[in-house]
């Protein structure tokens, strides 16, 4: 195995594994392992700790969204995989585990969502979401700020119910 | 920090929390990299017969559009389209009496062309179109181009031009489902490779390694 990749692979797998379940995808486990998968064929050129977290977090952003437009695809014909009614993407999209926060999350949109949950729960700064969602760190800022008003509205309305 | 920045944060740990820790994820991913090599050993070899599939019937069976003036052409076997000009046309696609070529014209047009039956490559019937390889304005080191109208019989084709120093590159269609690349040939300056998405490549997407080692990817 390549020197060092071993070691981010016991730091950041898990953190991967729950960075693509709060993307929304229902196989967490395996988008994290495709990631590192991915990183492995390309570790020679991001050998530095920065370049090769900044990769993780753009593979799995990447492989989270396109695991969700898969899913809605095969959820215009239920029957092809009828287990989806209890897959994660539905707990965190609806928000029907419950909780207002979680209810009015689902109600943003994919951009809204992804900012948030860098920023507030990977801590990453701006211009490091802007490379892992490929926009600029202006969309990233506006994106955040609406995102937050639209929050803040939300969880109003349903505080005054 | 505000009070909803808080509660974000304070939310996001509860989600990430109840997720439950996996059981060996290393040992599975030593399988899953055993399992790739194992993958890349057989399409080497698969691509290296489609290769010799390709180039044996080219080279035996091609009919030069001006005889006249062609030159005699000499099998490769070693490569896999090292000439690519209208005389030496690539075979993109075939289905039924149908078939879809593709050639350069110097060292920038790129030619699309099909024809029926056993008749040979019309250059005037080409769809030609000017590449952006090597240009410092090109927008990406890949390019695709249709092949054909998309409701006619190579709809579901795409022809992928890479830069010469690409590699790693994946294609996956609107549904994130993988679609298998095959290798066309190679010029000095690019790679021809071409896709069958085997239905609609709407909202296809791809990514790879451009020459300078940078990550490259797109969704469409």
């Amino acid at each position: 195995m390549q020197p060092g990749f071993e070691e981010l692979f016991h730091q950041q797998f898990e953190p991967m594994k729950r960075l693509a379940f709060l993307l929304g995808a229902d196989d967490a486990e395996n988008i994290a392992q495709e990631a590192f998968l991915r990183l492995h064929r390309r570790w020679p050129g991001l050998r530095e700790p920065d370049k090769a977290l900044a990769y993780l977090h753009r593979t799995v952003v990447n492989l989270a969204k396109s695991r969700l437009r898969h899913l809605r695809v095969v959820r215009r014909a239920p029957r092809e995989e009828p287990g989806l009614a209890d897959s994660a993407e539905v707990h965190v999209l609806t928000g029907l585990v419950g909780g207002s926060v979680r209810a009015a999350l689902a109600q943003l949109t994919e951009r809204q969502r992804q900012v948030l949950v860098l920023r507030y729960w990977l801590g990453l700064d701006q211009a490091a979401i802007g490379g892992a969602l490929g926009i600029a760190v202006g969309t990233v800022k506006a994106t955040n700020s609406q995102a937050l008003d639209r929050l803040r509205t939300l969880l109003t309305t349903e505080e005054v119910r | 920090m505000n009070d909803l920045e808080t509660l974000l944060r304070k939310e996001f740990d509860e989600q990430a929390r109840s997720v439950p820790d996996s059981a060996e994820p290393w040992r599975a991913l030593q399988r899953r990299l055993a399992r790739r090599r194992a993958l890349l050993v057989g399409a080497a070899a698969a691509v290296l017969l489609v290769a010799v599939a390709i180039v044996v019937p080219l080279t035996r069976h091609q009919t030069p559009i001006t005889p006249a003036t062609a030159a005699p052409t000499k099998p490769s076997p070693t490569t896999v389209a090292p000439v690519f000009d209208h005389n030496h046309p690539v075979l993109l696609a075939e289905g039924g009496r149908d078939k879809a070529w593709a050639f350069m014209v110097g060292d920038r047009v790129i030619c699309v062309a099909m024809t029926k039956g056993s008749a040979a490559v019309d250059p005037q019937k080409a769809d030609c179109a000017p590449d952006a390889a090597n240009d410092s304005s090109g927008p990406s080191p890949v390019r695709t181009r249709a092949i054909g109208p998309e409701d006619g019989p190579f709809g579901h084709f795409l022809l992928f031009v890479a830069d010469e120093g690409v590699h790693d590159l994946s294609v996956r269609s609107g549904d994130g489902t993988a679609v298998t690349l095959r290798l066309l040939g190679t010029t000095r300056q690019r790679q021809f490779w071409v896709a069958d998405f085997g239905g609609s490549h709407q909202g296809f997407g791809y990514d790879g390694i451009d020459a300078k080692g940078n990550h490259f990817s797109a969704i469409t």
